[in-house]
């Protein structure tokens, strides 16, 4: 029998909140989703002192950060590559959150493979 | 040219005297040409407005009703396109400079059900760039400027389906076709003041629309009333092999016309939102207590504690990437308006399969979870934002810092939603009630925000544009 699922342990309903919405700042669709960040003429200090990440963390961002400058870092302003370094700092809470989430082998991702063809259809590729 | 009485009409009504010959489709559509023509560009509402395209299908479904060939209750009505959808031989540019002059040869699924039904696009409305997907910072992130809410030209009508709803709102049109992703049709619905249904992921076919995240976009209708977008829905839903999400036929399909038979059980989320403004909140529990008052059973609901906002946005992130690869590693993504769509593909690169992955399989767990909620309630409601619309010059990130845990799970998980007017701020600015409901249970959120509308007219209110 499988253990509950829960949020990760000792996270406080206003913190699982923050973060979870930080971690949607890289996608974000609506206003609500993009969050705590400074202007870009302005980019704030990357991290909140209780925000800190451990130097595991902090080297996996650094080397997402390299990895955009190494291949796009041309077209970059030092005011974007500065948003850049903030908003991948500030996701990184969330996604260590996410990756806290237990998860056993049998939990089949909610995404299908749907047969192709299926029966019914006839493709059709649509032109510009 | 016809006044603001019937413009403001919901649809059933427009299609009723359109029947009865007291309405000719081509002076409704005339009349909001010039309405659209007059205020659409102080609103930015428009990419497009098709005025020849309009004339010719209202001329067509003229001389059809008069020839006895009736198609039903959106013949002769007119309607607004999100500028994400093709239409064969216009501009659809996605909001986005970068494909401002793009064009396509074939109509997409939506627009050609909407040929189907009669209706009449005068327009395509305008829209956040690549409707947000790259991420955005100002209201003004749109190939066409920031669109300002009629409720208050100083605010924002909320994206990425942003002229769709001043649109909707400001009666440039009968109705609106919107997208979303993730907030796309409940805010803009929300900050103007009108009825917006997200349907069940799978039920309105995709294809000839922009793809964001194909595992989370949506299409659906924006107009005056709940009833008005069941209508819209039951036209353009249905299976189409095209979309690789489509349902089947037999649950792709939506009428209008059935009725619900029981007492509506509502859950009320007692954790949909922090800290709700309490203007927000006294005006959805006085929505609750109209729901209660007629005869809708009402307890407290709570949603589950888990990542699934987490998942949802790196979801988001990682299918835009896919969705705009070209864009973002050509550079043109540097044509985008926003500072941070500029850079957000980018940044949305580095996030890993692994990471996507465990945010498919958290997913799995939290359809479950949720669809566990529906085994108590047939809708969940909630205040659509806890705040009401924004000014045009807000920054985003730093001043809407709040979580969205029932947009976050509703979205990851496909469940349909609507957002009705309940109420107004203290500076006249639009509240809005959402109802969520199990996948497949469209039925269930109409019914619940059509059985408010029947006891209320807050979404009778006009904005005070001219």
């Amino acid at each position: 029998m499988k253990a509950e699922k829960t949020s990760a342990p000792g996270m406080s309903r206003r913190d699982f909140a923050r973060h979870a919405a930080m971690a949607a700042a890289t996608a974000a669709c609506l206003p609500a989703e993009l969050l705590t960040a400074s202007p870009l003429q302005t980019p704030a200090p990357t991290q909140q002192p209780d925000e800190k990440l451990s130097p595991e963390s902090q080297a996996e961002v650094d080397a997402k950060i390299q990895a955009v400058f190494r291949k796009y870092g041309d077209r970059l302003s030092e005011a974007q590559k500065a948003d850049v370094r903030r908003v991948l700092t500030e996701g990184q809470k969330p996604l260590e959150l996410m990756r806290k989430f237990p998860l056993d082998n049998g939990d089949q991702p909610g995404n299908v493979l749907k047969l192709y063809p299926d029966g019914s259809a006839t493709r059709e590729t649509p032109s510009r | 040219m016809l006044g603001e009485d019937v413009l403001y009409m919901p649809v059933p009504e427009l299609g009723m005297r359109i029947r009865s010959k007291q309405i000719s489709p081509v002076e409704l559509t005339e009349s909001y040409l010039a309405r659209s023509e007059r205020l659409g560009p102080k609103l930015n509402a428009y990419a497009t407005i098709t005025r020849e395209l309009a004339l010719k299908q209202a001329r067509a479904a003229e001389k059809e009703i008069a020839a006895g060939k009736y198609r039903g209750p959106l013949h002769g009505i007119p309607y607004a396109a999100k500028d994400l959808l093709a239409v064969k031989g216009h501009p659809t540019t996605w909001g986005a400079k970068p494909y401002a002059k793009q064009m396509f040869d074939y109509n997409a699924t939506v627009i050609e059900r909407l040929n189907d039904a009669g209706a009449v696009l005068i327009g395509k409305a305008a829209m956040i760039e690549l409707a947000g997907g790259m991420n955005y910072r100002f209201a003004s992130a749109s190939l066409t400027g920031p669109a300002k809410n009629p409720w208050n030209e100083g605010c924002w009508t909320c994206g990425s389906s942003s002229g769709s709803g001043a649109i909707a709102s400001a009666a440039l049109a009968a109705f609106a076709i919107g997208t979303e992703t993730w907030g796309s049709i409940i805010c803009p619905s929300a900050y103007c003041g009108i009825s917006g249904l997200r349907p069940t992921f799978g039920r309105v076919s995709r294809y000839g629309a922009m793809a964001l995240a194909y595992s989370l976009d949506k299409i659906g209708p924006m107009g005056r009333t709940a009833d008005d977008c069941a209508l819209i829905l039951s036209a353009i839903a249905g299976y189409d092999p095209r979309d690789r999400s489509s349902l089947p036929a037999a649950e792709a399909s939506f009428s209008a016309s059935a009725a619900e038979s029981s007492p509506l059980k509502i859950g009320v989320l007692t954790n949909a939102w922090d800290k709700p403004d309490p203007e927000i909140k006294a005006a959805v529990d006085a929505a609750i207590a109209v729901l209660k008052q007629h005869g809708a059973g009402i307890s407290d609901a709570k949603l589950p504690e888990g990542p699934y906002e987490a998942a949802a946005g790196l979801i988001v992130g990682v299918e835009g990437a896919a969705a705009f690869r070209s864009l973002i590693e050509s550079g043109k993504v540097g044509e985008l308006v926003d500072p941070l769509g500029q850079i957000g593909g980018y940044i949305n690169e580095q996030l890993s399969a692994g990471d996507y992955m465990r945010a498919l399989q958290i997913r799995g767990i939290f359809q479950k979870k949720t669809d566990a909620l529906f085994d108590e309630f047939d809708v969940l409601a909630a205040a659509s934002l806890p705040i009401a619309a924004t000014t045009l010059e807000t920054n985003l990130e730093t001043d809407l810092a709040f979580s969205d845990p029932l947009g976050g799970i509703g979205n990851l998980c496909g469940l349909p939603a609507i957002s009705v007017p309940c109420g107004f701020t203290s500076k006249t600015l639009p509240i809005g009630i959402q109802f969520v409901g199990r996948v497949r249970n469209d039925r269930a959120v109409v019914a619940a925000a059509s059985l408010f509308q029947r006891n209320t007219d807050w979404h009778t209110r006009r904005p005070p544009i001219a």
